[in-house]
C-alpha cells in the first residue's frame, strides 16, 4: 500500500465572511499525479497556499507526510517543491543567482544541482540572463527549477504551463511524466488547460466555489467519459432486451431522458440501426458521442455556470 | 537562521544598489575633505582645513546616520512583497521568524560595515589630505558612533517592523520617516505645555542623539543625563528596539504571504 503524502480534513478558510474554502478533504498518494481542476476563483491557489504554508486555515487539518503541527509541517515542507500563482524571483539577479541564493538558504550542498535543475528545464543557456528579462515561459521553467532543485518528494503545481508555447507544454509534460515515472516524485497540478490535464494525470479532484465536487481515479473517469453510441428509440425496454438477448451486450446505460448508451459497437453502429429495424422499434437518432474531460467539468459544475 | 543570513548576504553582494550606496555616502563625505584641502590651496591662512574640523563636522551631522538606516534596511528588504519572492522560502518550510530575524541582522550587518566603510575613508581621507590635529576629534566622533549606535539599530528595526507589515514601499518609508522624525518633533512641541510630552519626547531617538552637547573646544560631549548618558542611551535604545521588533514580528507571524 502506498504511503499518502498529504491529507487534509474539512479544511476551510475564510477571508472577511466569504468562505474561499469549504470543507475540503483530500488524499495525496506517494506517486499520483493529483490534477486540480476547477475555474477561476474556485480556490484552487487558496488550497495550494495553504498546502505550502503562505496562507493559514481557518478551520480543518493539513497534514503533510503525516504531521500536522505547525512546526513539524514547517521540517516536512521542506521535503516539497511548489510553484504557487507566478513564479517569482528577484528581478534583478540572474537565473542562476537566483537558484544559488535558495540553494545556500535551503542547504543544498553542492553548486551542480543548479546547472543540473537549469538543464533539467532547458534553461542551461540563459543561466547569466536577469529574471527581469525573462520571457513568461521561461519564468515558469525558472519555477520549475527551483521546485526541483531540493530534490522534492512532491511537487505543487499552480497552472504551471501557464505561458508556455506548444513546444514548451509538451517538453514540461514530458520532464513531469518522467520525474514521476523514473523519480517517483509526487505531483499535484492545478491547470485550466484540461486536456493537458488528462495527459499527465492518475486521479482527480474537481473544486468549485471552494468545495471539492468530487474527486475520481483516471481509470474511473475514462470509463465515465469514454466514447458510446447514443440511440434514441420509441421502445426503450425492448431496445435493451434485444441487445442483451441478440447481441449479448450488457455493457449500456439508460439515461433519465430514456436515451441509450452502448459502449460497444461503436463502429459498427449499422448492427444496432439493423436489429432495432428488424424488430419494428421506430429508431430516431443514433450517434457516436463521447465526453472529454472539459465537458465533464462543465457538467459537474452546471454548465449554465460556464456559458 | 545562519543558511538565512548566507543567502541573503549573498543577494546583496550581487545588487549593484549595495556598493552604490556605500560610495556615493562615501563620496559625499570625502567631497567635504576634498573641499576644505581645496580653500586651503587657495588660502594659506584658511583655519578649517583640519582634520579636528573635519571630524567635527561629521559628528555634527550624525542624525543623518538614523535617515541613511532608513535606506540601508529597505534596500536589504529588497521589496519582498512588490517582487513576491518570500513565498519561495515560505514553500520551503522557513518560517516567519526565521525570515524576520534574519533580515534585521542581515540590515544590521550590512549597515555596520557601510558605517565602517564610509567612515574609515573619510578618517584617512582627513589625515591624507587636511592637516593633522591629533587624535580627540577622532575619538570624540568614535564614542559619538557608539553611543548612538543602538540608535541607529532603532531606525534599523522600525523600518524591518514597517517593511514587513505593509506591502508598499513607500508606506514604509513614510511611516519610518514618522516614527523617526515627525514624532519627535510633535513630541517636542506638545512637551512645551504638557511635561509627559517633554519626557516622551526625550527618549525619542532622534532627540537623544540631537540633544547631545559637544564641546567642540575639549572634543567631549555630555548629554541630558550627564554621567548616566551612555547608560541610558544603550538601555533606552534597546528598550525601544525590542518594542518594534516584537511588535513586527508578532504582526508578521500571522501575515498571509502572496
Amino acid at each position: 500500500m502506498r504511503d499518502v503524502i498529504l491529507t487534509t480534513k474539512n479544511l476551510k478558510k475564510i477571508y472577511k465572511n466569504t468562505t474561499v474554502l469549504d470543507d475540503i478533504n483530500m488524499e495525496i498518494k506517494q506517486g499520483e499525479i493529483y490534477g486540480l481542476v476547477g475555474k477561476n476563483g474556485a480556490g484552487k491557489t487558496t488550497l495550494l497556499r495553504l498546502i505550502t504554508g503562505q496562507a493559514f486555515p481557518t478551520e480543518g487539518e493539513l497534514s503533510l507526510f503525516q504531521e500536522t503541527s505547525q512546526s513539524k509541517l514547517s521540517k516536512e515542507r521542506k521535503r516539497i517543491g511548489a510553484i504557487i500563482e507566478v513564479p517569482s524571483f528577484y528581478p534583478k539577479l540572474s537565473a542562476q543567482q537566483n537558484l544559488e541564493y535558495y540553494r545556500i538558504q535551503r542547504g543544498i550542498p553542492g553548486k551542480q544541482c543548479i546547472q543540473e535543475a537549469l538543464e533539467e528545464v532547458g534553461l542551461s543557456d540563459v543561466g547569466n540572463k536577469k529574471f527581469q528579462s525573462f520571457s513568461l515561459g521561461m519564468k515558469q521553467r525558472l519555477g520549475l527549477a527551483l521546485a526541483l532543485m531540493n530534490k522534492p518528494e512532491i511537487l505543487f503545481l499552480d497552472e504551471p504551463i501557464n505561458g508556455l508555447d506548444p513546444f514548451g507544454i509538451v517538453e514540461i509534460r514530458n520532464l513531469l511524466l518522467k520525474l514521476n515515472h523514473e523519480k517517483n516524485i509526487t505531483i499535484l497540478i492545478s491547470s485550466h488547460i484540461l486536456t493537458e490535464l488528462s495527459n499527465l494525470v492518475t486521479y482527480y479532484g474537481f473544486i468549485n466555489n471552494g468545495k471539492m465536487i468530487k474527486q475520481i481515479s483516471s481509470e474511473d473517469l475514462a470509463t465515465e467519459c469514454k466514447k458510446f453510441l447514443e440511440v434514441k428509440v420509441d421502445k426503450v425496454e425492448a431496445m435493451t432486451a434485444l441487445l442483451e438477448t441478440k447481441l449479448g451486450c450488457t455493457s449500456y446505460l439508460v439515461t433519465p431522458e430514456y436515451t441509450i448508451q452502448i459502449f460497444d459497437y461503436l463502429d459498427e453502429p449499422a448492427i444496432i440501426s439493423k436489429l432495432a429495424v428488424d424488430h419494428d422499434i421506430a429508431l430516431n437518432e443514433i450517434t457516436v458521442k463521447d465526453i472529454n474531460l472539459e465537458n465533464y467539468f462543465i457538467q459537474l459544475v452546471g454548465g449554465k455556470e460556464n456559458e | 537562521m545562519s543558511k538565512y543570513i548566507k543567502s541573503e548576504l549573498f543577494r546583496i553582494m550581487r545588487v549593484k544598489s549595495t556598493y552604490l550606496f556605500v560610495i556615493i555616502s562615501t563620496l559625499l563625505l570625502v567631497s567635504s575633505n576634498l573641499v576644505l584641502a581645496s580653500v586651503k590651496l587657495s588660502d594659506s591662512k584658511f583655519p578649517y582645513a583640519t582634520t579636528d574640523f573635519s571630524f567635527s563636522n561629521v559628528v555634527s551631522g550624525i542624525i543623518f546616520v538614523l535617515f541613511l538606516c532608513i535606506m540601508v534596511s529597505n534596500m536589504v528588504f529588497s521589496n519582498e512583497y512588490g517582487n513576491h519572492t518570500m513565498k519561495n522560502s515560505i514553500s520551503f518550510g522557513l518560517t516567519r521568524s526565521t525570515i524576520y530575524f534574519g533580515k534585521l541582522i542581515v540590515q544590521f550587518i550590512y549597515a555596520i560595515v557601510a558605517l565602517a566603510v564610509i567612515i574609515g575613508v573619510h578618517v584617512i581621507s582627513a589625515y591624507v589630505l587636511l592637516k593633522n590635529s591629533g587624535t580627540d576629534s577622532l575619538l570624540m566622533l568614535m564614542k559619538t558612533c557608539l553611543f548612538c549606535l543602538p540608535l541607529f539599530v532603532f531606525g534599523l528595526a522600525i523600518t524591518n517592523c514597517f517593511s514587513f507589515l505593509f506591502e508598499s514601499t513607500g508606506a514604509t518609508i513614510a511611516s519610518s520617516f514618522g516614527i523617526l522624525l515627525a514624532l519627535p518633533l510633535i513630541s517636542n512641541l506638545l512637551g512645551m505645555k504638557f511635561e509627559i510630552f517633554q519626557k516622551f519626547a526625550e527618549i525619542m531617538p532622534y532627540n537623544m542623539i540631537n540633544s547631545i552637547k559637544y564641546d567642540f573646544k575639549n572634543f567631549t560631549f555630555d548629554t541630558i543625563w550627564g554621567v548616566d548618558g551612555f547608560r541610558n542611551y544603550w538601555s533606552i535604545g534597546m528598550i525601544e528596539v525590542a518594542l518594534f521588533v516584537v511588535i513586527g514580528y508578532i504582526a508578521f507571524r500571522k501575515r498571509e504571504i502572496k
